[in-house]
């Protein structure tokens, strides 16, 4: 059953392709090129293009910038826009295949990045075909209040109905009800496997460096896979290719810098963006000596190149280099990074077809010390992944456009090698293979009707090598440990996931969305801990961890009011996932033996309601976002088998955002966020034994932290041009301003001034934090 | 010694960091069913064994917590089949027989009955003694984080070669053992001679920090203990940490109704030494 069952959805979907193919019979033309910024040379992804004419048409530009629409031969209006850019017509009398490049202006081209205030707004949101999906717009988020003043692209999700974050402090974030380590981000095209800076407190992204994001909450289309929950799509910005130009910012913790510029005017150019915290330097002025020596620090490092080779052949090198370092004087240390690099070739076979080749490196690493004379070890963890993904676009004609691809991975995972005092050998290394192959069609049903569907094959196969494979008893207990030559394939999966998305423009105002999703992932994140922490356990299915899947169906409704100066959304969904797997209660999270040894699996379902109301347009922008939401899981060994409320399970949760340009130069900016606790689990009683008082629980995640609610607010200020390019501007912000304590954590223990007596303690982290940085661009 | 790594890293790093706003809160907290616990414990040591039986109460009410004293209680010797009665003698709150002396090798079974209710465990005293050779002072190398001296005890002992070695160690100060135990896995120090302090602390002392005097006696018992005992003091000493998302009870080796606890069948080896450095 297993085996045929992608062969089913396989004939359907080349079935459907067949049936779209037949359709064409007319004389048809093409109209093709790239959409670019004008004075940057920048790509726009996304930006529209309707042709109208003898008929109309409508399409957008890819991630690269290319569009391509085939129309019948006749006199066209084309109309090239792009929110914040000033739109462009063309007359075009379509004769033959055409090539058509557009240079974008933006509107208020005199501004800093922080600023440029849409004043118009778009239906795109009506004809989206996709649904769950949110388009962020990077200028928008960096007008929003943060903490220390650190822009940050993962807080700013978290502000969006159906993604919740974990609280002050966590970099993590949380979609529809899946876990931290279900979202594929993906910064261009590479997988980063430790989203955080600093234990979470910071994203990893510097926000600088990016172009575009995309967050697709679960209805992903086929080109994309391996998490349940979500897609965040990330590109970086490719340089200015035109000008040379330097921005940068200094803040309260960390500073930035930015150079980009032509390396060939018009045909190449490069971005290079750091970004340096010093947040240990105030820890010095500390009068608590371990405070004073709390090494506390992290640095990133975008960088990206492209080149035109020619009008057809287009070269992108990216790469990323972060590293977090922490630890106490000499003594202790925790340090980790990702590093990311990939080679993209872009070729335009014809007109119609775009292809895309990626080959992609990924590294996280994270290493601990322990520099002590009683004690002195070095332990080093790495996860690495090899990567080739080929993807067709293929424009077929006006009502179809299909993507279609593959995607294999090599994963190499080493769990662990130690130097020094420690007398065991390295943990083996662990091998695996994980190989995709995908086709989807965005298919214009009718001129009010559209169906995105696609269907994704995956697999994985773990590898024989160093790694043994064990066979466990029913009370977990090894019974057999065997090993495989390097490289057999020792356990294979196959999951066919259809993805299937659909919009009906009721009218130009109005439209109903549907989407039915199922997502497999091979990957898994173990974690006991309350933060998250880089020592984390990235985990590959084997003969016994088996991949998780999902099922997820939505359904939702947009509408505009006031000439889309108010965008309405309203989606519901019900998503079930199974093989989750959790930890043993009490276990040894640094114990090498078998962690299979360790595992419960179960299954978990959510459901939920995402209500977004935006206003686009005006001097006061922003949205108002509602959640009703229930997440639980069921897990063998847990709660005598019965379903609870996952840590992540919030009923309310609502983020209102205000942006508010009061002249041309002062903008003010407004977040309030509140939401339900945490599902936790606290003692019901307590006892004594060993000289010490314990604390007795009786159910996992029985009770509920307190809600958590808090406002930022912001200023940003420019500070008018000085001679020459340079352009300045000031942001004053405060972090909670109204000195909510919201609990981080809740401890419980005796009274330290009365042995007799327990006591709950709650340790809240930031309030009232000020912070101001400084932004400047030449 | 890797979980102190570990604690050390979260709470000093993170939580000084950030602890400025610390407040004691009131929590509505449910009140579960009472639990007995046990911890009993028998030596290769003629007449060191004890059980003794208390109960759990809810968080809100005060530490002290009630001891049965009216249960039947026996060990019995799974090997010879004899079985030695548990009691209270006249001036002990514990269940202690005289004659009990735990064997290499030799598995046994405690008994309890309390009214209705019936708690039993089996455990099996470990193969290999690990005798403890000497306790050394130093300096610990947190002094410098915590910004004054403090000094430890380091039990001197070899683990045999090949894991699956798990020690219990207690320290006394002048004859009085007031802190929870210490355990260890032979799984990061197999063959090697252990380096990890134990800590003692003066309760007379105001600072209530581990801490002695010179002049002070030390004595350090080093227990040989198996697998299911040390897995019972780990899990009961991650019972209470913040860091952790989901705390829960400890893995008892006792099984009954209602009941926590452990009976640990060990070896002891013990020493002391006059504090002076």
């Amino acid at each position: 059953m297993k085996t045929t069952k992608p062969l089913v959805y396989g004939t359907l979907t080349v079935l459907c392709l067949l049936t779209q193919l037949m359709s064409y019979a007319q004389k048809k033309y093409t109209i093709s090129g790239y959409i670019t910024d004008a004075r940057k040379g920048e790509t726009l992804i996304g930006a529209e293009v309707e042709a109208s004419g003898t008929k109309s048409q409508f399409t957008t530009s890819n991630e690269y910038g290319f569009y391509s629409i085939t129309i019948e031969e006749g006199s066209y209006k084309l109309t090239f826009s792009n929110i914040g850019y000033e739109a462009i017509v063309e007359n075009v009398q379509l004769s033959g295949n055409t090539k058509l490049d557009i240079k974008l202006r933006e509107e208020t081209d005199n501004v800093l990045e922080g600023a440029g205030i849409s004043t118009q707004a778009d239906n795109s949101n009506i004809t989206d075909n996709r649904m769950g999906v949110e388009r962020i717009n990077v200028k928008e988020i960096n007008k929003l209040p943060v903490l220390f003043g650190e822009r940050d692209i993962v807080k700013a999700v978290t502000l969006l109905p159906g993604v919740k974050s974990d609280g002050d402090g966590s970099g993590s974030f949380y979609v529809r009800g899946g876990a931290a380590d279900q979202n594929l981000v993906l910064l261009d095209e590479v997988l980063v496997y430790n989203p955080s800076h600093l234990l979470g407190f910071f994203s990893t992204f510097n926000s600088d460096a990016l172009k575009n994001v995309t967050l697709y909450k679960g209805n992903m289309p086929a080109q994309y896979g391996g998490r349940l929950s979500s897609v965040m799509d990330i590109q970086m910005k490719d340089g200015n290719n035109q000008d040379y130009s330097v921005s940068g910012g200094i803040g309260l913790i960390s500073s930035r810098l930015l150079v980009e510029g032509p390396i060939v005017k018009d045909k190449g150019s490069f971005m290079i963006s750091g970004r340096r915290t010093y947040a240990d330097l105030f820890l010095k002025l500390s009068n608590d000596t371990s405070l004073q020596k709390t090494i506390l620090n992290f640095y990133d490092l975008n960088a990206k190149a492209s080149y035109k080779i020619s009008d057809k052949h287009r070269v992108f090198f990216s790469g990323y280099l972060g590293q977090d370092n922490l630890g106490i004087a000499n003594a202790f240390g925790l340090d980790w990074g990702n590093r990311t690099g990939s080679v993209r070739w872009n070729y335009q076979v014809n007109p119609k077809l775009f292809s895309n080749t990626t080959v992609a490196y990924n590294d996280f690493a994270y290493n601990v010390k322990v520099d002590l004379n009683v004690f002195n070890s070095t332990i080093k963890s790495r996860i690495r992944d090899w990567s080739l993904k080929q993807e067709f676009s293929y424009f077929l004609n006006a009502n179809n456009e299909i993507k279609a691809g593959f995607q294999s991975v090599y994963h190499k995972v080493n769990p662990g090698s130690y130097t020094g005092d420690i007398n065991i050998q390295d943990l083996p290394l662990n091998y695996s293979w994980e190989n995709a192959v995908y086709a989807n069609n965005t298919w214009k049903a009718t001129r009010k009707l559209t169906i995105d569907y696609g269907l994704r094959i995956s697999t994985f196969t773990a590898l024989g090598g160093e790694q043994p494979f064990y066979t466990l008893d029913e009370n977990r207990k090894v019974t057999d440990t065997r090993y495989y030559d390097k490289g057999a394939f020792v356990k294979s999966y196959i999951n066919p996931e259809p993805r299937l998305s659909a919009n009906y423009v009721i009218n130009p105002s109005l439209a109903v969305k549907a989407a039915y999703a199922r997502n497999a992932q091979y990957m898994h994140l173990l974690s006991n801990s309350a933060a998250s922490n880089p020592t984390d356990k990235w985990i590959p299915t084997n003969n016994i961890i088996q991949p998780e899947r999902s099922h997820q169906v939505s359904l939702g409704i947009a509408k505009n009011l006031k000439d889309n100066m108010f965008a309405l959304s309203l989606e519901g969904y019900y998503k079930t996932m199974d093989n989750q797997i959790d930890y043993v209660d009490g276990v040894n999270i640094l114990s090498n033996d078998a962690i299979e040894t360790q595992l419960l699996y179960g299954v978990a379902r959510a459901y939920g309601a995402e209500l977004l109301v935006r206003k686009n347009k005006g001097k006061l922008t922003g949205w108002v976002g509602y959640t009703l939401a229930r997440t639980e899981k069921q897990i063998d060994g847990i709660n005598n088998g019965e379903w609870y409320a996952a840590r992540h399970d919030r009923t309310h949760d609502i983020s209102v955002v205000a942006i508010y340009d009061i002249t041309r130069k002062l903008t003010l900016s407004g977040t309030f966020v509140y939401y339900t606790g945490n599902a936790v689990t606290f003692p019901s009683g307590k006892y004594t034994i060993d000289n010490r008082t314990v604390f007795l629980y009786t159910e996992r995640n029985g009770y509920r932290m307190p809600a958590y609610h808090r406002m930022d607010l912001n200023a940003t200020y420019q500070l008018g041009k000085r001679k020459g390019r340079w352009e300045s501007e000031l942001t004053v912000g405060m972090f909670n301003v109204y000195g909510r304590e919201n609990a981080y954590t809740i401890t419980f223990e005796d009274d330290p001034d009365d042995p007799s007596r327990t006591q709950a303690k709650r340790t809240a982290l930031f309030k009232f934090v000020p912070s101001i940085s400084y932004n400047f661009k030449f | 010694m890797k979980n102190i790594l570990h604690c050390t890293l979260l709470s000093l790093g993170l939580t000084a960091l950030f602890s400025s706003c610390q407040k004691v809160i009131d929590i509505d907290l449910k009140k579960a069913e009472q639990r007995y616990i046990i911890d009993a414990l028998i030596t290769d040591e003629e007449g060191y064994n004890f059980v003794t039986i208390s109960r759990s109460k809810p968080f809100d009410e005060d530490n002290s917590f009630e001891r049965i004293y009216y249960a039947t209680v026996w060990i019995k010797d799974l090997q010879d089949n004899i079985s030695y009665p548990m009691t209270i003698g006249a001036f002990t709150t514990r269940y202690t027989n005289a004659a009990l002396a735990a064997r290499t090798g030799s598995s046994y079974e405690l008994y309890v009955a309390i009214g209705g209710d019936t708690l039993t465990a089996v455990c099996t005293v470990p193969e290999t003694k690990v005798a403890l050779d000497s306790i050394k002072i130093e300096l610990s190398e947190f002094s410098m984080f915590l910004g004054r001296d403090i000094y430890v005890g380091v039990p001197v002992y070899k683990d045999p070669p090949g894991r699956g070695n798990y020690y219990l160690l207690k320290s006394y100060l002048n004859g009085q053992n007031t802190l929870p135990a210490s355990y260890d896995s032979d799984e990061f120090i197999d063959g090697q001679v252990n380096k990890s302090p134990v800590f003692f602390r003066n309760i007379d002392r105001e600072d209530s920090v581990a801490e002695f005097s010179n002049g002070d006696t030390l004595t350090v018992e080093l227990f040989s203990i198996s697998k299911p005992v040390y897995e019972f003091y780990f899990t009961l000493g991650q019972n209470s940490s913040a860091a952790l998302s989901n705390p829960a009870n400890p893995r008892s080796n006792v099984f009954g109704k209602n009941v926590i606890g452990v009976f640990n069948a060990a070896t002891v080896s013990r020493k002391s030494i006059i504090a002076d450095y």
